[in-house]
């Protein structure tokens, strides 16, 4: 107990360069939390919509599907295997097929891709049902904001469709905006029509083909014949997994900078302290504090820091973690503009593992960068000490 | 470019005795004796006459059959030296600036050939209308004051591009001087008129084409045939990959 005290004792006597200390430290535990919190909450909401507006919980893709690949497009469909039949029948599996087209918005010729969905599906988050058309005879659409910007398209416009069959044959129909919807995901977006799966089917002369089913559940992840691939969850959100680690490895070259500068700081400290404090400590060992106990007090006066810097992080930095979780973040630029799932506002996730990580990360080197300098104290006869040898 | 022309005629078949009520298939004889040979080398240029005005891009073509097609582009700068080879199905460019062969390929086939209103995907197109198609001559009309049979032309079977035609045939010339081409629901796709002919040799020929995307605005695209040469011995080394970089 004595040992606390003291060393309670001499941080305060430190005055400004306990605060200076604990400034940075705490500016460090701020950084790390807060960088940790916004990739954790970057991936939880990419996650999230992709899943919810793209993914569903896997996906058996047609054997030739490649979506890196849009050559593959007009090979890729086949007729629904009845293994998944059953699913589909309980709205726990939706067929999506893909058609290459041209569409003519204003009279120009625009690549798209048609995309077939039963417009009763409620795996996907994405508005289906609105697709309803005024005209009994004009195919409803819907597609996302970016591409109605893109196209200068509005609720009620229609829009001509050129697409090759089935078989190979030219067809043009007019197809009716009925919908725009907001997505965080631009693979929904970008370059996309969305229409009813019977209609497409219609004009693509297939009846009952698909390119890819989603899956609500990860419940049919086997092999279903050899012409659909299962593509599980974990697989499908890769892409986003790698790039939120690799943002990560970037923003962790910030808070190590800010870490190396808190850990210099104490270790500078307490290099200067056994300097400065050499008669203390020589008068320490000859009252009977053994040498351990006198390494054991600086090292705690290390501690005793990080302590300290954790609480004014937590008085200082709470409200605003707090305030960014509730509120978000807001970009100027919205990253789904570099083809990435993210939204304007962004809202870090903090988590008790990551207080709680980022604490005890920071105290491990903490307890190093006090201890490594002043462990030859234990080398230090009383008698020099005094004499400040 | 040449395969355009070659493409357009390509469907007119040889046929049958002449006579003055001739049969569609009789006409479409007549034309296939008039606008194809076995090989040509032209010189062309396709003027692209878009929303925010022309421009006119200058080539050489060497063609033989319908299934060997090579160009060259000699202007304007930008585009001077950019080839295109056709081979059957295979269609390649090569961009002399990128010094790179790109192989053109499903999507890329749909879109415009240089802007213009000729798809990668036309170019590609090559069936034997006598095989393809029911012709039917469905009765007389006139077309930039030329007295011609209207033909109607249907697909036999589904997998063909066009599903319908319809040609307006110089009754004298026999050129057909405007054709239409329908969806598999009967949209009008495109138009291609043949503006202005000339004759060479034992033949008359097309001088002027316009080619038009029905869907898209402008005012279309023109092919203007300077020179051409027909039957004339092309070597094989000249449909090969290796030609694109020479």
């Amino acid at each position: 107990m004595i040992l606390f005290r003291l060393a309670f004792r001499n941080i305060k006597a430190a005055g400004l360069r306990t605060w200076l200390n604990t400034f940075v430290i705490s500016l460090t535990f701020f950084a790390i939390i807060f960088l940790q919190g916004m990739y954790n909450g970057m991936y939880e909401q990419m996650v999230r919509v992709r899943i919810d507006d793209e993914l569903g919980h896997g996906q058996y893709w047609h054997k030739n599907y490649d979506p890196f690949d849009p050559l593959t497009l007009e090979e890729s469909h086949a007729p629904l295997p009845s293994a998944i039949q059953p699913y589909i029948q309980k709205k726990e599996a939706v067929p999506v097929l893909m058609v290459p087209a041209a569409i003519y918005p204003q009279g120009r010729l625009q690549s798209v891709v048609l995309k077939g969905i039963p417009s009763n599906q409620t795996i996907l988050k994405l508005p289906t049902s609105e697709m309803q058309s005024s005209m009994q005879e004009i195919i409803p659409i819907m597609m996302g904001e970016r591409m109605a910007k893109q196209t200068d398209l509005a609720i009620g416009d229609t829009v001509t469709a050129r697409w090759r069959t089935n078989d190979g044959a030219f067809d043009a129909l007019e197809l009716e905006l009925a919908h725009i919807f907001k997505t965080d995901v631009p693979a929904v977006d970008f370059g996309q029509i969305w229409l009813p799966l019977e209609h497409l089917q219609q004009m693509f002369d297939v009846s009952d083909h698909a390119t890819i089913i989603i899956m609500q559940q990860e419940a049919g992840k086997q092999q279903i014949n050899i012409q659909w691939d299962f593509h599980s969850l974990e697989t499908l959100l890769a892409d986003t997994k790698q790039f939120v680690q690799s943002k990560n490895a970037g923003g962790s070259i910030f808070f190590s900078l800010l870490l190396f500068l808190a850990m210099i700081a104490i270790l500078d400290t307490q290099a200067l302290s056994i300097f400065k404090r050499r008669k203390e400590i020589g008068t320490l060992m000859a009252l009977g504090m053994t040498p351990e106990k006198v390494l054991g007090l600086f090292t705690l006066e290390g501690v005793m820091q990080g302590f300290f810097a954790a609480f004014v992080t937590a008085i200082w930095g709470g409200p605003i973690f707090w305030y960014m979780n509730k509120y978000g973040i807001r970009f100027s630029v919205s990253g789904d503009q570099y083809g990435l799932a993210l939204s304007e506002i962004l809202y870090p996730a903090y988590t008790f593992n990551l207080f709680a990580g980022a604490f005890m990360f920071v105290m491990v080197l903490l307890v190093i960068v006090s201890y490594w300098p002043v462990r030859h104290i234990s080398r230090l006869l009383p008698s020099d000490a005094l004499r400040g040898r | 470019m040449k395969t355009i022309l070659m493409l357009i005629t390509g469907f007119f078949i040889p046929g049958l005795v002449w006579a003055n009520n001739p049969s569609a298939i009789e006409i479409l004889d007549r034309i296939d004796q008039n606008m194809t040979g076995e090989s040509m080398i032209s010189k062309n240029s396709l003027v692209i006459h878009g929303p925010r005005g022309s421009r006119s891009i200058k080539a050489q073509s060497w063609i033989r059959g319908t299934d060997h097609s090579f160009t060259e582009y000699l202007a304007p700068a930008r585009e001077k030296g950019t080839k295109m080879l056709k081979v059957a199905d295979n269609l390649w460019i090569y961009y002399p600036r990128a010094d790179r062969i790109v192989k053109i390929a499903g999507h890329m086939l749909r879109q415009p050939m240089m802007g213009s209103d000729l798809s990668y995907e036309d170019m590609m197109e090559k069936v034997k209308v006598k095989d393809a198609y029911d012709a039917t001559v469905e009765g007389t009309g006139e077309f930039m004051d030329r007295s011609c049979w209207i033909l109607h032309l249907k697909a036999k079977t589904a997998d063909i591009a066009y599903q319908a035609r319809k040609i307006w045939v110089d009754q004298e010339r026999f050129i057909p001087l405007k054709e239409e081409l329908y969806t598999k629901q009967g949209k009008l796709l495109k138009t291609v008129e043949i503006r202005e002919v000339f004759r060479t040799k034992d033949r008359w020929y097309p001088r002027k084409m316009w080619f038009k995307d029905a869907f898209k605005t402008g005012k279309g695209t023109e092919i203007l045939i300077h020179d051409i040469e027909f039957d004339i011995e092309i070597p094989n080394s000249k449909f090969s990959k290796r030609a694109l970089r020479l």
